[in-house]
């Protein structure tokens, strides 16, 4: 410290002199200078007083932090053979003792070990099924799987187009007029115990001058065995069952203009004949006169007696 | 993991961790209900459970399990079995084992739970570590003071034999 000593700066030397880190020279200077300046130094009286002198209080338990038990580490590293090269020439020299030697081999024979005599004996509930399906099973029930889908999808087509054709159907034979046939078709195998009876729908032109109010043709053409013989007309076979064994709905492409009905009827007995002569009268009420073709005319009137 | 590896986890592991489960608690119907549902849960997490991972599964199951029930109701244990409360003298026992599974019944939780994974598993620290949700050094001071216990617990080789 080679400045001067002046009031600016003089704390620093006074810490060094406190500290004891100046020299003689530097300590008469400071002494000079506060001897000039007593109100600058009347509080340092003695330096020690400025130092934090430690406690003199000791940790009392040094020996249990001192490694006094190092062999038991040892020891059960070597049991856990997870021992170090230089923890084994440790272990190596503490087993020249033969009190070292029983200590050690103690602590293996702590080693447990389970007993295989003890069996778990209900394995067999813990189990589950396997179920074994060949691939042949699962290419069988795959494509039934999609034929029910695909059979599906069919039938809704089917029916939503139905249900479209019909009321497609409305309008255009709001402006027809139908004829109808019925005839008698006989069986060929067996004559005398079968007929087939056909109802045709077809279109014709649309010059119908009974049919002149709109309303009117509607509601005519909109009849149950017009417009929807499956379902309106099934009905009706069933009442004069067992009469009626077959009714089936044959279409074509152009279903609006050409319709066939096919019931195939079992001549029955009088009674079940009575039946459907009635309901052939009830097809006539509806869709009105009936024409039929000339070659099985007879036929028709036959039944229609 | 498939059916079939299901089961035959069943096969290899059913009785281990039977024993595993018998040696926590001491206790033949705890250890067997241990069992089912430590399976139970493998099976319904099979399909996210690879084959070769099962047996830690099961172990770490059986481990949460046993810790479950001792801390919910320690009085499930029987402990006449081997949890007397009362250290037994050595003097009385001629069979080394027979001590030592007393021992273990003295052991906490924990130190019985990693030390029966290492002694009858194998299972290396970290396994114990990942079974048990420790970490290693934890694992490794639970084994620790667990050998040092037996050691304690059965005495001088001359007591024991």
């Amino acid at each position: 410290m080679n400045r001067m000593i002046n009031i600016k700066n003089y704390e620093a030397y006074l810490l060094d002199y406190i500290e004891g880190n100046l020299d003689s020279s530097q300590e008469a200077e400071l002494l000079s200078f506060l001897n000039r300046h007593p109100e600058l130094g009347k509080d340092i009286v003695d330096p020690d007083s400025y130092k934090i002198v430690p406690p003199t209080t000791g940790y009392n338990n040094n020996e249990s932090l001192k490694k006094a038990n190092n062999h038991s580490y040892l020891m059960i590293s070597h049991v856990e053979k997870s021992l170090t090269a230089f923890e084994q020439r440790e272990l190596d020299s503490l087993l020249c003792d033969d009190a070292m030697k029983s200590e050690l081999e103690m602590y293996h024979r702590c080693k447990l070990s389970a007993d295989s005599n003890i069996k778990y004996y209900n394995k067999n509930k813990l189990k589950k099924a396997v179920v074994f399906v060949p691939n042949k099973l699962k290419y069988a029930i795959a494509a039934t799987i999609a034929l029910v889908i695909i059979s599906g999808l069919a039938i809704n087509w089917f029916i939503e187009t139905s249900a479209n054709l019909n009321q497609k159907g409305l309008a255009l034979y709001s402006n027809i007029d139908f004829e109808k046939t019925l005839h008698r078709i006989n069986n060929p195998d067996n004559q005398n115990t079968k007929s087939i009876v056909e109802i045709n729908t077809a279109k014709t032109k649309a010059n119908n001058t009974d049919c002149n109010d709109q309303n009117n043709i509607i509601k005519k053409v909109y009849t149950p065995v017009t417009l929807l013989p499956m379902s309106k007309i099934k009905p009706k076979i069933i009442e004069i069952e067992p009469c009626i064994a077959q009714l089936k709905t044959r279409e074509i492409p152009e279903l609006y203009e050409y319709q066939t009905i096919t019931i195939t009827y079992k001549k029955g007995n009088e009674k079940e004949d009575n039946n459907f002569r009635d309901y052939f009268n009830k097809l006539k009420d509806i869709n009105g006169p009936v024409k039929l073709l000339k070659s099985q005319k007879q036929e028709l009137l036959s039944l229609n007696q | 993991m498939n059916t079939k590896e299901y089961n035959k986890t069943v096969e290899q592991f059913a009785d281990k961790v039977y024993r595993f489960a018998l040696s926590l608690t001491g206790n033949k119907h705890v250890a067997e209900d241990i069992v089912q549902d430590s399976f139970e849960r493998l099976w319904i997490n099979h399909g996210d459970i690879a084959f070769d991972k099962a047996r830690s599964f099961l172990f770490s199951t059986a481990h949460n399990r046993s810790i479950d029930i001792f801390r919910k109701d320690k009085r499930m244990v029987d402990t006449d079995n081997f949890r007397a409360e009362v250290s037994i003298s050595v003097d009385q026992y001629s069979d080394l084992k027979e001590v030592l599974h007393n021992a273990i019944g003295q052991l906490n939780d924990v130190q019985r739970s990693v030390v029966l994974l290492r002694d009858y598993e194998g299972y290396s620290y970290q396994e114990i570590a990942d079974i048990t949700g420790l970490n290693e050094t934890q694992v490794k001071v639970y084994i620790f003071r667990a050998r040092q216990f037996l050691k304690q617990y059965i005495g001088t080789m001359q007591n024991v034999l």
